[in-house]
């Protein structure tokens, strides 16, 4: 921004700074001072993890973690990010996965002096480490981020050996099916390519859906019972809080007939947190998955499929 | 001859209008920028004076808001005068571009770009694979609208009556490919299939309103044009045959250009509904069926109705975005609403 001291102007930056409630500080290069603009739930959890969150002014809607974020001004949906409503809020930064757009905003907000970072997004365990990582760079909060990296390594490698030992023992893994509650009768199973399956993976569990297909699909009766699910995972808690194991067994019936619904091994998880990808809290969450999956095995008679 | 002169009078108050509109839009943003800064920019870029304003606010009025407005005006131009074309040429108040099938044939066009996008334009220029959407858009409502047209010609000319049960039958055709595509998609693909049937003019870029304006400024101008034409076949297709005017030729322009402006339209902005059904109807309201009248003041009651939208869905969710189609249909469907309600002793 070119510093002029007309009066016209500088009494538009006063008023917007007044509206903001915040110093339109012109530090560009320093690292503490960024009004950082996050979209996207991953990017926004890790840089709270780092330590950074009193510099982020305005998330996206897939962020939902931590709770203050909550407080903050909502972005929209992170692939229709508008140009002018950014601006507005001053930002030094937009910070987002590659996923968010359209590209003409970017490049506007670019322009404007906005620093862009599009982070690569995969659902792997790698792709949170890069992300870590290069957030950490950014952020300049690089021993945080190998602090907080180390941290989600640990739980995974525990995840990890849990499932391994499961499976020296009886020698697979534990069928895991993430279901969705869409409202209808028949269930909607997480395939291959989607960050359920991914959580499934990192827990140490096999999601049987994956050979089958990509994405979210609406699965028959029969397709269901056939897949016999050993545990089932669906979105709850703090993002569903209506869903509870019983009641989505009671609004599809047939997760009752698969060893999951016999044994009652119906597990909740934030369905927030998978929504914009995998971030910090991914190695908590691996591992309460794996012990749901491999220590607490429910009735070890009916676990013969 | 009060109803010639109600007419004037309209033409003129929307002409005032437009520009006006087209300033506020300039100056209404989520960003406060005042009055004084905005002219000086725009004088600025006239290269009258030398201006010292902020980057930031040259930037946004350049930019931004500029080319969207643009976009806005003639998009909302373009809508309004191809609906009014359409329920001329169709004699039926009901009729909108999305009666040719124009509007679902680029909906598909672009659902297939966003969905299967990444499988067709693999080794494409990276200028088209940005653009892919568009063009599959625009491809789809021409290829839609030629459909509707073959199977409404036989020899004997073209008929109003077979196009438009063509037309509902492309739409449910176009319709169950969309179902299909809702069903391949993925999470993300599904957002963006969504948001696109929504409408929106935030894409607004320079070359998208130089090509915009280029393909349909004409259009508009053209069509503007058929005024007489159109009153004539007011009448019926065979009075309007005794009357000299080759039908059949002036429905194949007709069609063509419809096409050609929604097609564009939507192939740039998304589906923005209710523009190309609702100001016309407005303008007969108020002055009656002249289309010497009705075409042009469509044209301009669009672009100012397009842009009172605009300004809406980017300042009212403010730093995100309302998509405009949204905005159209909440605020034209209860306006039309209330205006039947007061006038529909006259009408009926």
């Amino acid at each position: 921004m070119k510093k002029t001291f007309k009066p016209l102007f500088l009494s538009t930056v006063m008023a917007v700074s007044a509206a903001m409630g915040a110093n339109t500080a012109l530090a560009h290069n320093s690292h503490d001072n960024q009004r950082i603009v996050s979209a996207g739930n991953g990017v926004t959890e890790i840089i709270y993890a780092l330590g950074a969150g009193d510099q982020v002014i305005a998330v996206d809607q897939t962020s939902t973690w931590p709770t203050q974020v909550n407080q903050l001004p909502r972005l929209g949906y992170h692939k229709q990010l508008s140009a002018e409503g950014i601006l507005a809020l001053e930002p030094t930064m937009l910070i987002g996965t590659e996923d968010m757009g359209p590209p003409s905003t970017l490049a506007q907000l670019e322009s404007a002096g906005v620093e862009v970072e599009a982070l690569p997004l995969k659902h792997t365990a790698e792709s949170i480490e890069n992300q870590i990582k290069s957030l950490a760079d950014i952020l300049g909060k690089e021993e945080q981020g190998n602090a907080l990296w180390e941290d989600i390594e640990d739980s995974l490698d525990e995840a990890k050996a849990l499932a391994a030992s499961y499976e020296e023992k009886h020698e697979k893994k534990v069928p895991v099916l993430f279901v969705l509650a869409m409202g209808g009768r028949s269930p909607t199973i997480a395939g291959t390519g989607t960050a359920a399956n991914a959580m499934i993976g990192l827990a140490g569990g096999y999601n049987p859906a994956a050979e089958q297909f990509k994405g979210y699909k609406a699965l028959s009766n029969e397709a269901m019972l056939l897949l016999a699910p050993e545990v089932i995972i669906f979105p709850g808690t703090a993002s569903n809080p209506d869903v509870t194991p019983e009641s989505l067994l009671e609004q599809m019936p047939i997760l009752k007939q698969t060893p999951a619904g016999k044994n009652g091994r119906v597990v909740a998880i934030d369905g927030n947190m998978l929504l914009g990808g995998l971030g910090p809290r991914t190695g908590d969450v691996a591992l309460s998955l794996a012990k749901s999956f491999y220590l607490d095995q429910g009735n070890p008679s009916s676990n013969e499929s | 001859m009060s109803r010639n002169h109600q007419g004037a009078l309209l033409l003129t108050g929307l002409a005032i209008l437009l520009p006006i509109m087209v300033i506020v839009s300039i100056g209404v943003g989520a960003v406060p920028i005042p009055a004084g800064d905005i002219l000086t920019i725009l004088f600025d870029r006239l290269g009258f004076s030398d201006s010292s304003i902020s980057n930031q606010s040259a930037l946004i009025i350049e930019s931004i808001r500029l080319p969207r407005t643009l976009l806005g005006l003639i998009v909302g131009g373009a809508l309004a005068v191809a609906g009014a074309s359409m329920q001329g040429l169709f004699r039926n108040p009901l009729a909108d571009p999305s009666i040719i099938g124009v509007s679902t044939g680029a909906a598909l066009g672009a659902g297939i770009a966003i969905v299967l996008g990444g499988l067709l334009f693999a080794g494409a220029h990276s200028l088209i694979q940005s653009y892919s959407i568009s063009i599959l858009a625009f491809a789809g409502g021409v290829l839609s609208t030629w459909l509707v047209y073959k199977v409404g010609t036989t020899g004997n000319g073209t008929s109003v009556a077979t196009m438009l049960l063509a037309g509902v039958a492309i739409n449910a055709l176009a319709g169950a490919g969309m179902g299909m595509l809702n069903y391949v998609a993925d999470d993300t693909m599904l957002r963006n299939l969504t948001f696109w049937q929504m409408g929106s003019l935030g894409g607004a870029t320079w070359d998208l309103v130089i090509i915009c304006a280029t393909l349909l400024v004409p259009v508009i101008l053209i069509l503007g044009r058929y005024g007489l034409v159109l009153n004539a076949l007011l009448l019926g297709e065979s009075e309007a045959r005794h009357l000299g005017i080759d039908v059949q030729k002036v429905k194949l322009k007709l069609i063509f250009l419809t096409a050609l402006a929604v097609g564009v339209s939507v192939s740039v902005s998304g589906v923005i509904g209710f523009v190309g059904l609702v100001v016309p109807h407005l303008i007969r309201l108020a002055v009656g069926p002249d289309h010497r009248i009705l075409l042009p003041a469509s044209a301009m009651l669009g672009g100012i109705l397009l842009l009172a939208a605009d300004m809406i869905s980017r300042t009212i969710v403010a730093p995100a975005e309302l998509p405009i189609g949204i905005v159209t249909a909440l605020m034209g469907a209860p306006f039309f609403l209330s205006l039947l309600w007061q006038q529909r002793k006259r009408i009926a």
